[in-house]
């Protein structure tokens, strides 16, 4: 019986079949002549897409300085930021030049893995920024990171709806629950907050409005020497807080998360959000709700604020970047008074370490004010507290969503941090 | 046969000739990863680079260490559920449509409409399902007061007990369409006259259906279960788009699939790197539970089904 196909058809069909796959291979085009002049191209990410614009108009300042430079913004969704920069790092991309970083651990960790440049003499406008600040940006010895924003936590409120219901701006709790109940009676959301992104209640609510319980800035320096344990009934006050705020949460906060907050305040379907910081000032203007801002209310009449005024955004010099020269001329820009006015200007909440005279629009002056009148602290677990799993920040944040959805209670939600702290960090 | 094995000798160079890029194209780049899983799984690492050799350390951790075997034991028990409920919805759903579909007309058409839910990226359908299930804004909510069904209202994504079997659903919806093709060619391929016996000695249609159908479908119950099994220890696209990489609420919904995904690319804005060594031993539990279900579906429905 013949076989199906001959020996010959069977050659005919593999030469045929090898040069399709080999012209394939060499179809892929010849790269361009490169061009007479030196045009180099940087990119820089962070974790801000909702910046694209404002950046954009920034860079293109420096672009027309720099001619010779062009600056592309490439910011990654913050939820995968973390994991997507990690992955490219860790493969030695050059994808990236110039990556925004979080000051303390964050830098550190980077630093240990060899991602980024220690920037001492290659960044020469470093000077310009205070010590103390360049302190938290810094690892093995250097200064790695170009402190480039800071940003208030605080509550921001509807004033149209404050005003229909006569409500003054709350200066201690028991104004601000009377208002909250107030409000609620009247049948209207109280407070944008929901129980899916857990960053939002236990990094951006419970060391914003519950710095004024815990202590604020004293507590947790004293935290971080190990002096006091988390089981500290300060903390477990602070729990019970926020256990007695859920009853003001927008209905359905099971499922709600940063975005719809976010959307529900812009649409002016809450009064208030609680986990807000200044970062949000520029959607919310670009949304056109009639918003204000106020500080966390203080425990007792008289308390001094301890606001919680934390070191975000800083950039640093990825290590695999085929164009140093051209990322460390862009960092030496960012360390100038002109880039911080048009750093603030653009993105309205972002407060620039920079020491100089800038102009700013009035909500953003109206914060900075409440700012330079308290005593500042930082998120409470972002310095020492979260340099190895399980992290501070984690913990910290589980804790937050056991007590909104009701399976831990105060006293649990503190014991469940400190053990997990207990597990490595140097508790006296 | 004779005939069937001489041209089977004849053909050899050209069969192998066919199978062999296939077969390398499959072995490296399903076959030994799968090995090679099992290798970095007695390792410590970070993403892509190995730091050094720590046998079972890392099993150990996943088993025994807190937090580590909470969130293992925590992410199986929801995995567990999440296919047990998606496998019911699968083998019973799909199989009462195509019982009725195969007595009716224009089943062809049928087929299709059934099978388009199956075409669309999951990713695409979690993100819609949420849409549609956001207590705020969503669909649902608003249609369900409309017909003064209030009171059913829940945070459906947020709520403990709701949230896995809401995204089961949301994958039964999804994966309708083969179990139901599977189904109908299986009805199709019984023998008529045994139907037609059963028809005479009086039996109605759901003896008929139960007494003759369900058991000689018993292999496609197989094939179904399979594939549920399969997709389901390993599924994240689905929890990703519903929900979140962490499980959200609590953990609630965190699957083998996106503890995996956080072990090995870290987690969030905390800057904690991967940990490879660990992600590697979950994916080798992970292979490991895959293997011992499948054997065991396997020995279930081929004990009395004809092949």
């Amino acid at each position: 019986m013949r076989g199906i196909l001959s020996l010959r058809k069977t050659g005919v069909f593999l030469l045929v079949f090898l040069t399709i796959s080999l012209a394939c291979a060499f179809a892929g085009g010849s790269k361009e002549a490169a061009p007479a002049q030196t045009q180099s191209t940087i990119v820089v990410t962070s974790w801000r897409t909702e910046d694209i614009a404002a950046v954009n108009a920034i860079n293109a300042v420096f672009m027309k300085k720099y001619p010779n430079i062009t600056v592309k913004f490439d910011p990654i969704k913050n939820t995968e930021y973390s994991a997507q920069l990690q992955t490219a790092l860790e493969t030695k991309s050059d994808r990236y030049d110039v990556i925004g970083v979080f000051p303390f651990g964050w830098v550190e960790n980077y630093n240990k893995n060899g991602y980024i440049q220690p920037l001492n003499g290659l960044v020469k406008n470093l000077s310009n920024l205070p010590q103390a600040v360049l302190d938290k940006y810094s690892a093995g010895g250097s200064v790695v990171a170009v402190p480039v924003a800071a940003v208030a936590h605080g509550i921001y409120y509807n004033k149209d709806i404050f005003a229909k219901y006569n409500l003054k701006v709350p200066e201690t709790w028991a104004e601000f629950i009377s208002i909250c109940d107030t409000l609620k009676q009247a049948g209207v959301n109280v407070i944008a907050q929901g129980a899916v992104d857990k960053w939002t209640l236990g990094e951006g609510g419970f060391p914003n409005w519950g710095a004024n319980f815990y202590g604020g800035e004293a507590t947790r320096q004293a935290l971080m020497a190990g002096d006091i344990k988390f089981t500290d009934p300060r903390f477990v006050k602070t729990f019970a807080v926020l256990k007695s705020l859920v009853q003001y949460f927008v209905p359905g906060y099971q499922s709600i998360d940063y975005v719809a907050m976010q959307q529900l305040f812009k649409t002016g379907q809450a009064a208030m959000m609680i986990c807000g910081g200044s970062w949000e000032l520029a959607g919310f203007k670009a949304a056109g709700v009639n918003f204000g801002w106020f500080p966390p209310p203080v425990q007792n009449a008289g308390d001094k604020e301890q606001l919680c005024f934390l070191s975000d955004l800083g950039y640093s010099l990825s290590r695999y970047s085929k164009n140093t020269e051209a990322a460390a001329t862009y960092l030496n820009w960012v360390s100038t008074p002109e880039f911080a006015q048009l750093f603030m200007t653009n993105i309205p909440g972002f407060y620039s370490y920079m020491p100089g005279n800038y102009t700013l629009d009035p909500a953003a002056t109206s914060i900075l004010k409440a700012v330079q009148s308290s005593v500042l602290t930082e998120r409470l677990m972002a310095q020492k507290l979260s340099d190895k799993p399980p992290t501070g920040t984690d913990l910290l944040d589980d804790a937050c969503v056991k007590v909104v959805l009701g399976e831990f209670t105060p006293e649990q939600a503190a014991d469940y941090v400190q053990s997990g702290l207990a597990t490595w960090f140097p508790f006296k | 046969m004779q005939r069937g094995q001489r041209a089977l000798r004849g053909n050899l160079h050209v069969i192998i000739l066919f199978l062999a890029p296939t077969l390398l194209f499959y072995t490296a780049f399903l076959i030994l990863p799968v090995f090679d899983s099992l290798r970095l799984s007695l390792y410590s690492g970070k993403l892509l680079r190995i730091d050094r050799f720590v046998g079972l350390a890392n099993f150990h951790r996943l088993f025994f260490v807190p937090p580590f075997n909470t969130a293992f034991f925590n992410a199986f028990r929801n995995t567990l559920e999440l296919f047990v409920i998606l496998a019911a919805i699968q083998n019973t759903i799909p199989l009462v449509f195509a019982v009725i579909i195969s007595r009716v007309r224009f089943a062809s058409f049928f087929r299709v409409v059934f099978f388009i839910p199956s075409l669309v990226p999951l990713i695409v359908v979690g993100f819609l399902f949420k849409m549609i299930l956001n207590p705020v804004w969503g669909v649902l909510d608003k249609a369900l007061r409309f017909i003064h069904l209030g009171l059913l209202v829940r945070p459906w994504l947020g709520d403990a007990h709701l949230a896995i079997p809401v995204i089961a659903l949301i994958g039964g919806w999804v994966y309708f369409g083969l179990p139901f093709v599977l189904f109908l060619a299986g009805i199709n391929s019984i023998d008529h006259e045994m139907i037609e016996a059963a028809r005479i000695d009086g039996a109605g249609e759901i003896a008929v259906t139960r007494r003759i159908i369900i058991p000689l479908l018993l292999p496609v119950f197989g094939i179904v279960t399979t594939l549920a099994l399969i997709g389901n220890i390993t599924q994240f696209d689905l929890i990703y788009s519903a929900a979140n990489a962490w499980g959200d609420p609590a953990y609630r919904t965190d699957v083998f699939g996106t503890l995996f995904y956080r072990s090995m690319f870290g987690a969030n804005n905390t800057g904690i790197t991967s940990d490879l060594g660990l992600a590697a031993a979950l994916a080798s539990v992970m292979f490991v539970i895959v293997l011992v279900g499948e054997i065991l579906v396997l020995r279930f429905t081929r004990r009395r089904g004809a092949s």
